[in-house]
């Protein structure tokens, strides 16, 4: 690629620390508002420690000052305060935060934005197919043979072709959504557990259904029961019964807990490192400063790094899933030739 | 005779790398495996409890239930590890 500094890469920077001034602004902006919890929070001094230049939910924060409740309570509205006992997670503010929009509304609204988002760009970038591809075609054409292969790979051409589709949308909203908090004013949907567990919903779903479909229902209760062969098989299906049926339900759990857990500890090292930026400068006497130090920008190759591997995590064991419940998968792997580039 | 055909560029994100989707079911078993462990308990104790509280089961309920959870996270992390050795196996013969 060329790699000459050129004017729009300069800007492009420029318009970076901007942005991150704009950011520590509104942090700063954001600690006016804590004032009155701040008073809460003296007669709970243990969490008094978490809260930081750029936490908040303000919503859970007035609920904890006027009702002096539980904090878990006081959060019950939304946010990352419901993941870990109501303190509330140091974060950079969003959109609409700043414009003070309820919290129960930052999952739908910023979720959609990134779907409505991804829909125009792959018109926009699939408008006028051409036998000899533009970039924008090569690019959609690159992403969609990764996934074919990858997909194919693990289940066989036949069966995953039928997949395709579904593991490469949610790869890709999956990663757009992570990597959302790293455009100024912007926020991670799943850094919160409700869109987590709605899209290992989906996969659930999907994983179930198919399992109806290619082993039919008592196929799929002899698979949940363990595939017994002999007696002994058959005695033990009131034990093996249920461990499957819990082993199902772990599956969505265990991919939801770990795409909120990684992406909401990627946000709060981003929250704890603006605010540091913003503390140094009070440190030298500035009072009420308009920018902060970015110091978090180190950091945001550490978050493209892991939302890329969440994502790919996440579409990995989707597709494994899916494999585990197709009949003979392990043939299907083995029949599936090398794929080639 | 000089050849007046203009060279062609390749694209700047074609990677000449072979594509290997072993690696990606690697990483993705192997991160599958706290994630279970974790779920087996939390999702066995959850349904304990709601069998407890909608069922009017006795307390104990929710023990077995942690117990069950914790049986099967590691059985899903036996079938995830079983999975990714047999993994590692195919790429270290394919190398050979």
């Amino acid at each position: 690629m060329n790699s000459r500094i050129s004017f729009k890469r300069i800007l492009a920077m420029g318009l970076m620390l901007l942005a991150s001034c704009f950011m520590a602004r509104a942090a700063v902006a954001q600690e006016a508002h804590q004032a009155a919890p701040s008073a809460a929070v003296a007669e709970h001094p243990s969490q008094g420690e978490e809260h930081s230049a750029v936490a908040g939910h303000e919503e859970g924060a007035h609920e904890e000052a006027a009702h002096g409740e539980n904090a878990a309570q006081g959060n019950a509205e939304g946010g990352h305060g419901g993941g870990h006992g109501g303190a509330h997670a140091p974060e950079i503010p969003d959109l609409l935060f700043v414009l003070k929009v309820p919290n129960r509304y930052r999952v739908p609204a910023y979720s959609i934005a990134v779907a409505v988002f991804l829909l125009l760009l792959f018109r926009w970038l699939s408008r006028n197919l051409q036998k000899v591809p533009g970039r924008g075609q090569s690019l959609i054409e690159l992403y969609v043979e990764l996934i074919d292969n990858f997909v194919c790979s693990i289940l066989g051409r036949e069966a995953g072709r039928r997949f395709v589709p579904f593991v490469g949308t949610l790869w890709v909203y999956i990663w757009c959504m992570n990597l959302f908090c790293l455009i100024p004013f912007g926020f991670s949907p799943t850094s919160m557990v409700q869109q987590t567990f709605a899209l290992s919903i989906i996969v659930f779903v999907t994983v179930q259904w198919t399992a109806l479909s290619y082993q039919g229902l008592m196929g799929y209760l002899f698979h949940l029961a363990g595939e017994p062969r002999d007696a002994i098989g058959w005695v033990l299906v009131p034990l093996f019964l249920p461990l499957h049926i819990m082993g199902e339900l772990i599956k969505p759990v265990s991919l939801a807990l770990r795409l909120y857990g990684n992406i909401l500890g990627e946000d709060i090292l981003l929250g704890v490192f603006s605010g540091l930026g913003i503390m140094l400068i009070q440190g030298i006497g500035w009072h009420d400063p308009w920018f902060g130090i970015p110091l978090h920008f180190p950091l945001i190759a550490l978050v493209l790094l892991g939302s890329t591997i969440q994502a790919t995590v996440f579409a990995v064991l989707t597709t494994i899933y899916i494999s585990l419940v197709l009949p003979h998968y392990e043939e299907h792997e083995e029949r599936t030739p090398a794929p080639a580039h | 005779m000089k050849d007046d055909k203009p060279k062609q560029k390749p694209l700047p994100f074609r990677s000449k790398r072979r594509y290997d989707a072993s690696e990606y079911r690697q990483v993705g078993l192997a991160f599958a495996i706290p994630g279970l462990l974790l779920a087996g308990p939390l999702v066995g104790y959850g349904l304990g409890w709601a069998a407890e509280i909608y069922l009017g089961f006795p307390e104990w309920v929710r023990l077995v239930g942690l117990g069950l959870g914790f049986a099967s996270g590691v059985r899903e992390s036996v079938v995830a590890l079983k999975r990714l050795t047999k993994e590692q196996e195919r790429e270290r013969s394919r190398d050979e």
